[in-house]
């Protein structure tokens, strides 16, 4: 097997009959070079031929979001847990903006329109609505249709209930974007006035937010797991 | 042995940043409402912890994962957590503190709650990792 400098030194292309068995036995000793484990090879990845491009776009999964998805919970009990936790933190997050103005219409208030208890009515609406959703065992929505009783039977009644609780809650957040017009807009107050209207909009938002992850994660199947 | 040592005191040093940095963002302006932070997060814990006791004790009658006490306790926990972070922002947006004292009472508050997070997560004994 001639040296392959002596293609580059002769500056002659290699002719067609003695090119393709050289060729392969060429591939073969940089195989079996790559393959052998003893013998020293500076760099593998770099000597390694680059895959075709149509391997080398594609993730390893076949999914181009894998690696997000990888960090995210697998099994349905922690995609449980993850939204209870964010449920609450939402609803922190609700409450404390609503706080905020709160707390700035008493300490540096600009003007002379405070914070009174006509701006408390939305979210005490909307975290009411909150809480007779989120007591309603969830296995009587769909239960069966038999009473024992002689009355509407006990999914009917849940469903009531149910239809209550989301009253509660759309007419909380109405009644914040009620009151951010009717007492702030209209009267085309400053912007540091109408944060508290705005302010309590952004908490409803958020309390309702907060109540339908709640929901989503408590309604999950038991057994089904989630796969991407 | 030794690495729970190691562990014992890293995260004592942790700690006392923490607590360094809460009592700085209080003492240096004379405005103590910071300190609210450390009563946020010391008590961050403690609803996992009561609901997971409570939540063994009936484990025969509630469902197979996860009772309702258990999952109130998760909620209350995210609300708490996420209290610690909102009370110095509030406080700065309504400038009762400067921002000084919102950036050094946040992070302190979130050492001291990573501490005692990490704290239940080593000395837990294994029968019952899943209640804290």
């Amino acid at each position: 097997m001639p040296d392959p400098l002596a293609y580059t030194s002769d500056s002659s292309p290699p002719s067609p009959s003695s090119s393709p068995a050289e060729a392969v036995a060429a591939h073969e000793d940089a195989a079996l070079l790559l393959s052998h484990p003893s013998q020293p090879t500076p760099s593998p990845s770099a000597s390694r031929s680059p895959p075709p491009p149509y391997i080398a776009s594609r993730p390893r999964n076949g999914n181009i979001m894998d690696p997000l998805f990888r960090c995210l919970p697998q099994s349905n009990q922690a995609i449980r847990t993850a939204g209870v936790y964010i449920s609450g933190a939402l609803f922190s997050l609700g409450f404390w903006f609503f706080i905020d103005a709160s707390v700035y219409s008493k300490v540096n208030n600009p003007g002379d329109v405070h914070i009174n208890f006509v701006d408390w009515i939305p979210g005490i609406c909307s975290a009411s609505g909150m809480l007779v959703i989120n007591s309603i065992e969830k296995s009587h929505l769909n239960g069966d249709s038999i009473n024992y009783t002689g009355g509407p039977s006990v999914a009917n009644k849940a469903r009531h209930i149910l239809f209550l609780g989301f009253a509660l809650m759309a007419g909380g957040l109405a009644g914040s974007v009620a009151v951010l017009v009717l007492k702030y807009v209209v009267e085309k107050y400053e912007f540091e006035t109408m944060y508290f209207g705005i302010a309590n909009v952004v908490a409803n938002s958020l309390i309702m937010l907060s109540s339908m992850v709640l929901w989503v994660s408590q309604n999950m199947e038991e057994d089904y797991t989630y796969r991407l | 042995m030794t690495a729970g040592l190691k562990t014992i005191v890293a995260l004592s040093f942790v700690l006392a940043i923490g607590f360094l940095l809460v009592i700085l963002s209080s003492a240096l302006f004379k405005n103590y409402l910071p300190l609210l932070v450390v009563a946020t997060y010391v008590v961050a814990p403690l609803p996992n912890a009561i609901c997971g006791r409570c939540a063994t004790t009936n484990d025969f009658t509630a469902e197979s994962d996860g009772s309702a006490v258990v999952e109130f306790g998760r909620w209350l926990t995210g609300f708490l957590v996420v209290m610690g972070m909102a009370l110095p922002v509030m406080l700065f947006h309504c400038g009762v503190i400067t921002m000084g004292a919102m950036i050094m009472s946040i992070a302190g508050g979130l050492l001291i709650y990573v501490t005692i997070i990490t704290f239940s997560r080593f000395f837990q004994e294994e029968n019952d990792w899943y209640s804290g």
